[in-house]
């Protein structure tokens, strides 16, 4: 068969192999649809899963506790009462309302009055917020950017199940 | 532009914990490619390769967990879904051809006859859609290099080379096409 790279109109014979049209448009859009709508089926029975998982530990819980509190071992009653255990408080979490990020000057003073550990979990969740939300990836790419540069070096390439694809990849990037 | 591993890694994750915008992503950036590779193999016949490429979509999310970027990129992945997809459908096609009257109107492929070098465009579609893209972009869309540079977000020079490593592969993949060509046409 006649080699087509030492054809003199090479140029020409690629254009023509080349030349094929792509994917209709509404054949495109019905196969992005019904794959998608496959995707989106995983993440309601992942959320139905965990959903299933906290009522189980909620009920799990509240059929141990009652039988704890009645137990008729002394020593553990005794210990309940005269070491009660100090309730642990959380530091409040940063501020993730939306029109915090909606508002940039808003967003500006929350960061400022925030700590290194709070200002990381605000940079993050704004990035998600935009790629989630408003579909933006280039503001999150830019939120996400700046979170890789003041996250440490184990934040920065460890896996994270919670990260979204994109700060995924850039993570890997790094 | 080559896809990266770990970016395809992250993408499957996503999409297979249920996140829309990663698998769009590895849809739109595979759809044209693959629709082309099926095109070209059912003699381009429009109606048969969107019927291939919806198929082979459908099962490559279904078994997205199967897909293992270490042992090979999506695209190649997915081609190989494709791949048997074809087959298996053209066992249909020729009893459907078989059974169905002729003439009602509708061609059975999009062009009469032999469309340019078969092989060459066979060959053409077996290239990763970054490939593609930028032989389309130099042969058929006639960019400068300049202007394709600008569309990639490269420098002219990493373009040269980009369509460099192309044509190679596609002079592989010629290769390799002619040959399987000329032992189907000696079995007949």
């Amino acid at each position: 068969m006649n080699d087509p790279f030492d054809h003199p109109d090479f140029d020409h014979e690629i254009a023509r192999a080349a030349d094929l049209p792509p994917l209709d448009p509404d054949a495109r859009a019905a196969i992005l649809s019904a794959t998608t709508r496959h995707v989106r089926r995983r993440r309601y029975i992942r959320h139905m899963w965990q959903a299933a998982a906290l009522i189980a530990a909620f009920i799990s819980g509240a059929i141990l506790m009652p039988r704890a509190a009645t137990s008729p071992t002394e020593p553990q009653q005794m210990a309940a009462t005269e070491n009660p255990i100090a309730p642990v408080l959380e530091p409040a979490p940063p501020e993730t309302t939306l029109p915090i990020y909606n508002d940039p000057e808003a967003f500006a003073m929350v960061y400022d009055n925030a700590t290194p550990g709070e200002r990381l979990d605000l940079l993050k969740a704004a990035g998600d917020y935009a790629l989630n939300v408003e579909s933006d990836i280039r503001t999150a790419i830019d939120y996400y950017k700046l979170w890789i540069d003041l996250a440490d070096e184990a934040a920065r390439t460890q896996y994270n199940r919670n990260d979204t694809w994109l700060l995924a990849s850039l993570k890997h990037y790094k | 532009m080559m896809p990266d591993t770990s970016e395809e890694r992250a993408l499957r994750d996503a999409a297979l914990r249920g996140d829309e915008h990663a698998w769009r992503v590895l849809f739109d950036r595979h759809a044209d490619a693959a629709y082309r590779y099926a095109y070209v193999r059912t003699g381009r016949h429009r109606e048969r390769a969107e019927e291939a490429t919806q198929e082979a979509w459908m099962i490559a999310v279904k078994k997205l967990s199967a897909f293992d970027p270490a042992r090979a990129p999506f695209g190649a992945w997915f081609q190989g879904i494709l791949t048997r997809v074809l087959a298996n459908q053209r066992r249909r096609w020729a009893i459907r051809d078989a059974s169905e009257a002729p003439l009602d109107g509708r061609e059975p492929a999009d062009e009469t006859g032999p469309g340019g070098n078969e092989v060459l465009a066979r060959a053409f579609t077996e290239l990763p859609p970054d490939y593609q893209d930028a032989i389309r972009a130099k042969y058929i869309e006639g960019f400068t290099m300049r202007e394709i540079a600008d569309r990639f977000r490269r420098t002219p020079k990493a373009v040269e080379s980009l369509l460099a490593r192309a044509r190679i592969a596609l002079r592989e993949a010629y290769a390799a096409e002619a040959a399987q060509t000329e032992e189907q046409s000696r079995h007949e």
